[in-house]
């Protein structure tokens, strides 16, 4: 009982509903975007983000009203150019995210008193987490599981099949930013709770563990949830206990676990054999 | 029925196709062959509307199209199954109750001889077994217009004729007209059926015993 009485902390209830909130929304696009080669716009926008929410700092009360508008046109426009044959969407990230976050550099050098606030971004912490990001993050987790499951099978043949997509109407432009949108309010959030540096890996990570036993997509989406669900909540107990990053903690955990995956993985398939 | 209309494709300063133009009247099988890059499978993206014609235009009588890509080479380490790609096929079709899907999806891979393969992932299946899967992905939607791109590149001969066998089965009992491209006319069992040679322009257009007779690519 003594050990879970840190549970009646507010402000540890609140790290494990945005953790749990941030971790399933993340789970939810990750095979779309992992399975897609399109995992790293994440990574890319985390790094606009940070810029966002530090222009948001200096012209806000509230970062995230500069900083949402911001992060979501990055993500926009990201999206637009990678759909004109002119240049790869890995550049395209690779250039909108480098430009952003070096206007995010230069606003700090004119500026002073951020170095703190600078930290933070970088590795997050979930233990600091306001009432206005919470909320926002069971918005942003609403606004995604909708999607999702409203448009559950045009997202996975335009994820498999984009030739046949084109062919069967679907409307995989809409789907293409809509997503593009999703992933950049998830980032927002998890840019200040799980840090610029480690938000994209919550995407990466629960498709690359959950293909490595799951059979059919679906499959692989809800074991992709579950598990982010259940290393979130180690991550979260883990990092209270040992004082280290929420955010660091909960990437180092699910590191462990894809590593297991690998090596247990051939074992399962002799067994199939 | 197909009308096309002076038909071109230009890419670029590459011409692609130029003026080609037949009308396939419902209920036909249509096969068209030519060289290597002489326009076939524009032509047919043409059809399905995957590429606009640069002049010219394009009718057919029917929305409800079942079409089989060129074949590609696709992820296999991508977590899905036969079901779940066959089940791309209804995208046109989403009235159908998931039961109705189950029970259309196991009836053709029974006929396609893959019903064991149902819930297996796409990524352990040979290449022919992948091939008749994209086959009924084209066919569970109950197209009155199948195109065809190459079917039956990486069927092995016998599934190759059975397969040919049904296609003209459907043709005759179910009135579906199909467009067909194949390297290979032997695999043309009935005369009467239409060959459409292109090579960047139209060279035949006519019955495929037509064909056989007079034109000189007939036999090459």
């Amino acid at each position: 009982m003594l050990m879970l009485s840190f549970l009646m902390r507010q402000y540890i209830q609140y790290a494990f509903l945005i953790g749990i909130a941030l971790s399933v929304s993340a789970a939810l696009l990750s095979p779309y975007l992992v399975l897609n080669q399109q995992s790293l716009i994440t990574d890319g926008l985390a790094h606009v983000s940070f810029t966002g929410l530090i222009l948001g700092i200096l012209l806000a009360d509230q970062p995230f009203y500069v900083a949402v508008p911001f992060v979501v046109l990055a993500a926009l426009i990201i999206k637009y150019l990678s759909t004109k044959k002119t240049m790869n969407t890995d550049a395209v990230i690779g250039v909108v995210s480098a430009v952003a976050f070096a206007i995010g550099l230069i606003i700090i050098s004119q500026s002073s008193g951020f170095n703190r606030v600078i930290e933070g971004m970088l590795v997050g912490n979930i233990f600091t987490v306001t009432n206005t990001e919470l909320i926002f993050s069971l918005l942003v987790l609403v606004a995604i599981a909708w999607f999702v499951l409203r448009y559950y099978k045009p997202l996975l043949l335009v994820t498999y099949d984009l030739e046949y997509a084109k062919f069967a109407k679907i409307r995989y432009q809409f789907l293409g930013y809509g997503l593009a949108v999703l992933a950049a309010l998830l980032v927002v959030i998890g840019v200040r709770t799980i840090g610029t540096l480690l938000i994209s890996s919550l995407v990466i990570f629960p498709t690359l563990v959950a293909s490595q036993f799951c059979r059919s997509f679906k499959s692989v989406l809800l074991c992709g949830v579950g598990l982010s669900i259940v290393v979130t909540i180690l991550g979260i107990f883990s990092a209270h206990y040992l004082q280290t990053p929420a955010g660091s903690t909960i990437v180092v955990l699910y590191a462990i676990v894809l590593l297991a995956s690998f090596l247990v993985r051939p074992l399962l398939r002799k067994g199939d054999a | 029925m197909i009308r096309a209309e002076n038909l071109s494709k230009v890419y670029g300063e590459t011409k692609v196709l130029h003026d080609v133009s037949f009308l396939l009247p419902p209920g036909e099988l249509l096969y068209i062959v030519g060289p290597n890059g002489s326009g076939k499978t524009t032509l047919v993206r043409m059809l399905v509307g995957l590429v606009k014609p640069t002049e010219g235009t394009i009718n057919i009588h029917t929305d409800k199209i079942g079409y089989l890509p060129q074949r590609m080479v696709y992820k296999t380490d991508f977590p899905i199954t036969v079901q779940e790609v066959i089940e791309g096929g209804f995208a046109c079709t989403p009235q159908l109750s998931k039961q109705d899907k189950r029970a259309l999806i196991l009836e053709w891979a029974k006929r396609m001889e893959i019903e064991a393969l149902v819930d297996r992932p796409m990524g352990t299946l040979s290449g022919g077994q992948q091939q008749r899967v994209y086959l009924i992905r084209a066919l569970v939607s109950q197209p009155d217009l199948l195109v065809l791109d190459e079917p039956t590149s990486a069927l092995d001969p016998e599934f190759r004729r059975k397969f040919n066998d049904l296609i003209m089965e459907m043709q005759h009992k179910q009135g579906l007209t199909v467009v067909y491209i194949t390297h290979d006319l032997d695999e043309a069992v009935d005369p009467e059926s239409l060959v459409l040679f292109i090579d960047k322009t139209v060279g035949f257009f006519g019955t495929q015993h037509q064909y056989r007779e007079g034109h000189p690519h007939a036999h090459a």
